[in-house]
């Protein structure tokens, strides 16, 4: 619904790049809130409400995922698959930011229903102008439902 | 019976001429020329009018009659000046006294019929009969001629027959390739020495030309129903080869590449079969050893596909940290937000030590790959000693009691290396102990189906059975905020695997610790292998 | 054909040779030079048969076979043997030279005796056949043997004795075959009974042999 700060699950292993993502996003225009996770299992546990993230009221269901593909002990690509496969939350967006191009990376993130595949800028101004479109886009242009 | 009156002139006319005429009739039963000169000489100077009679055989290996070497003993001539056509040969003078008959066909000239006479009046009315008698035995020395060329010829070929099978004979012998022929009742007729002394090894009997298959190997039923279908398949047309292999114990099986094909006469049917049998033994593991290096090139070659994937991937993400923050600050210096500036500045230089402390694993997992230091004899326990002592410091800190197993094995190899994976094994287990009371790693190794298993024993926090397969990967970290670049277990596989071993990890579970397996066959010297 | 005979014409009954149709008065004498084995048995074989259906005694003188050689050869070829006075096969050696030496006229009358004994026993006639190499093996006296062939040819007047003599043309010399062929009124050639055209009589033949170097 518009109006409420859209919830943005960023799966994301390298602090410093969660740190980039996190500035983007808090300068964003488009109100969110961002939670991050550093490896696959703890996005499987934060969906599926186990663990630490038992809790709903600090682990809101996620408006749109931000997944980076390469994680520790359970694999971004696994993580896509098991996310699209779970009718609980195949309707969420899921979209990759990821450091690798490579044509297969991006095959198979599509094959397993990836909404969406970012390639992460070296430039700094592309970065920032990447996710701010991705703010834009993703939390104030498309829309979904609750 | 009595002989016709002896003073009657026509009477003698017709015996002599009868005698003549019979002469020629009684020729075929003299077994040589010699006999026959000896028959005819007396019998025609018995004819009226002749004086005396001689023959001179030519074309024969020892001419008789008239030919002494070169010479005619006749007239002591050259042998070149006595002409066939030449009714006078030898130079024989006085035409009226002498008659030479040449004995001779349309195939050749066989010498001459030699009348000397002393009364032409009473010889000429002989003279056709004589000359007759020339002709038949001219014939008759054709015909012994001939054959007796005919047997010249066939006892040469026979001797070229001889000579040639005895170098083929040769030829078989020398061939270190297994040769033999079987005719088509099943029995082994031609073979060499190598194709005997493989069969009386194997099968333990002395094998001899013209023994048949079925009595040969009557003792080795399985041996022989496989011989019987193989040759079988020869003797009925077909040409074809087969790998076998032959010996008992296992060191001592040999390859061999079996080639059959059917012998065949000028008809084209079957008679035989022949079989040559080539050792491949050492083709066959040279083979099989390049397989198995190819196996490896190409698993080899799949690691250093991931790993430059990875590495790429791996220095990318530092690059764009770096470049960002570069950029972050650049805001930051402009707003002069000091704690900003430092946040920033923090970042970028984790971003450029992660990348040194990358490139520098790189590195190391290269070197891991080559053994650069001769081998020396060290015994584990020795390796282990010193590498308790290099980690002290950290095993301390940590609060570990490690506990070594009993046993000597004495380890061929790099020293350095080898330490190496037991430090980084020590290093990992200590790093996952976790917080726990009693944290303890055991060092030890143990025989397991015939080989040395060595093994690192922590009660840290375990793994979860799902990640235990990744746990060597080139940059692994299953835990993203341990220190480290995740390369260590990396490193110690590589070294395993150089020194032809491998490693693996068991844990029952998250929180119940875990053990690193790990093998040297190549560093183990095989007389202490086990010893405990 | 036949030549009227001093003896009386009617005395003189004709036989059968067994390897030709002609037949031929008792007491042919007759060579066979032959060369090849085959031939030499075909003839023999027939000539002795031929004797023993006749009803005639028959003698046998062996020298390259052994006499139970030679009944083994008959017997083989289907010739029934009779009893041994009937058909003797003996030494040829011990027959000719019996005191160990060759003496014609010894011989002669060996002969001359079995003629008197077959006629005695109620043959018919009386044949005989000899292999004639015992005479190369160097026998005193052996030298003599064409004196005797020449010699038999009287005998064989009174005492008419069918024989054939065998040479073997491979093993006696030239010279020897031209002179058997001069002590035998007829020969056996390509298996035809043919006059020797080289006979001479006996008293002429002795004449020149004995006048030789």
């Amino acid at each position: 619904m518009k109006g409420e700060p859209v919830v943005i699950l960023l799966v994301e292993d390298d602090l410093a790049h969660a740190e980039i993502v996190r500035r983007n996003l808090e300068s964003c225009r488009v109100a969110n809130q961002l939670i991050h996770v550093s490896d696959g299992q703890a996005a499987l546990n934060y969906v599926n409400r186990q663990g630490d993230y038992s809790d709903p009221a600090t682990s809101p269901r996620p408006g749109v995922i931000l997944l980076d593909l390469r994680l520790p002990k359970v694999d971004g690509l696994e993580v896509l698959q098991r996310l699209k496969s779970d009718p609980q939350f195949s309707s969420i967006p899921v979209v990759i930011l990821t450091t690798s191009q490579t044509e297969y990376d991006m095959v198979k993130a599509y094959a397993l229903h990836a909404n969406s595949y970012l390639v992460k800028p070296v430039d700094f101004s592309q970065f920032s102008q990447l996710l701010e479109t991705f703010g834009y886009y993703w939390l104030a242009w498309n829309q979904h439902p609750h | 019976m009595n002989t016709p009156p002896a003073d009657t002139s026509e009477g003698m006319d017709f015996r002599v001429i009868g005698q003549i005429v019979s002469a020629s009739g009684l020729l075929h039963v003299f077994p040589s020329e010699t006999e026959m000169g000896n028959f005819l000489v007396p019998l025609l100077t018995g004819v009226p009018g002749c004086q005396s009679t001689s023959v001179c055989f030519r074309k024969l290996a020892q001419p008789i009659g008239g030919v002494r070497g070169e010479t005619c003993s006749l007239c002591a001539r050259s042998l070149a000046q006595c002409s066939e056509t030449s009714p006078y040969p030898c130079g024989l003078v006085e035409p009226g006294k002498v008659r030479a008959y040449p004995l001779e066909t349309a195939g050749g000239f066989y010498g001459h019929l030699i009348v000397r006479i002393a009364s032409q009046r009473e010889y000429v009315r002989y003279e056709p009969f004589v000359q007759n008698l020339g002709n038949a035995l001219a014939i008759i020395l054709e015909n012994r001629w001939q054959q007796a060329a005919m047997q010249a010829a066939k006892e040469n070929l026979e001797q070229l027959v001889k000579k040639r099978t005895a170098e083929l004979g040769k030829v078989i012998e020398s061939s270190r390739d297994l040769i033999a022929t079987m005719d088509s009742d099943h029995r082994y007729m031609v073979f060499n020495s190598a194709f005997h002394d493989e069969f009386q090894k194997v099968y333990g009997r002395d094998l001899k030309p013209g023994d048949s298959m079925t009595e040969a190997l009557a003792h080795v039923p399985d041996a022989f129903a496989q011989s019987w279908k193989y040759w079988g398949c020869a003797l009925a047309g077909e040409d074809f080869t087969i790998c076998q292999e032959f010996g008992d114990a296992p060191l001592d099986r040999q390859w061999y590449e079996l080639h059959f094909s059917p012998i065949r006469d000028s008809a084209g049917h079957v008679i035989g079969a022949v079989h040559v049998g080539r050792e491949i033994t050492e083709r066959k593991r040279a083979e099989a050893e390049m397989r198995k290096s190819s196996l490896e090139i190409q698993h080899k070659n799949a690691e250093l596909e991931r790993f430059l994937y990875t590495a790429s991937h791996d220095l990318k993400s530092p690059l764009v940290t770096v470049r960002n923050f570069l950029g972050y600050l650049e805001q930051d210096l402009a707003a002069g937000a000091a704690g900003k500036i430092a946040e920033d500045m923090d970042f970028i230089l984790g971003a450029a030590d992660k990348m040194r402390r990358l490139l520098d694993d790189v590195l190391e997992l290269a070197r891991a790959g080559c053994i650069v230091a001769p081998p020396v004899r060290v015994t584990f326990r020795q390796l282990v000693d010193e590498v308790l002592s290099t980690v002290a410091g950290r095993i301390a800190e940590c609060g570990v009691t490690v506990t070594v197993g009993d046993g000597e094995v004495v380890l061929f190899g790099d020293r350095v290396r080898l330490a190496e994976v037991l430090q980084n094994l020590l290093d990992n287990s200590c790093k996952f102990m976790g917080d726990q009371p009693a944290p303890r790693i055991e060092i030890g190794f143990e025989p397991r189906a015939g080989e040395t298993v060595f093994f690192v024993r922590d009660n840290g926090i375990g793994l979860d059975p799902r990640h235990q397969g990744k746990v060597f990967g080139l940059f692994e970290k299953l835990d993203p905020r341990a220190e480290g670049t995740g390369i260590g277990l990396a490193i110690v596989k590589r070294i395993v695997e150089v020194h032809g071993g491998r490693i693996w990890v068991e844990s029952p579970g998250v929180g119940k610790g875990a053990a690193f397996f790990f093998t040297l066959p190549d560093a183990v010297e095989p007389t202490s292998q086990g010893e405990k | 054909m036949a030549q009227t005979q001093t003896g009386s014409r009617s005395e003189i009954p004709m036989t059968q040779m067994g390897f030709t149709q002609e037949t031929f008065p008792a007491g042919t004498h007759m060579c066979l030079i032959y060369s090849q084995e085959a031939e030499r048995r075909n003839i023999i074989g027939k000539f002795l048969e031929s004797g023993l259906l006749a009803g005639e005694k028959v003698a046998y003188f062996a020298d390259t076979l052994s006499p139970d050689e030679v009944r083994g050869w008959l017997r083989d070829i289907g010739i029934e043997l009779p009893d041994v006075d009937g058909f003797s096969i003996s030494d040829a050696t011990k027959t000719y030279c019996s005191s160990g030496e060759f003496v014609p006229e010894t011989m002669l009358d060996t002969l001359r005796k079995f003629y008197r004994q077959a006629k005695e026993e109620g043959y018919p006639n009386a044949r005989v056949s000899g292999e004639m190499s015992w005479a190369l093996k160097g026998i005193p006296g052996s030298d003599r043997l064409m004196e005797y062939e020449a010699l038999i040819n009287e005998i064989l007047i009174t005492h008419p004795v069918t024989a054939i003599c065998q040479y073997d043309a491979s093993r006696f010399s030239g010279a020897t075959i031209l002179d058997v062929l001069k002590v035998h009124p007829m020969m056996v050639v390509h298996g035809q009974i043919v006059h020797n055209p080289f006979y001479m009589r006996p008293r002429d033949f002795l004449k020149d042999f004995q006048g030789r170097p």
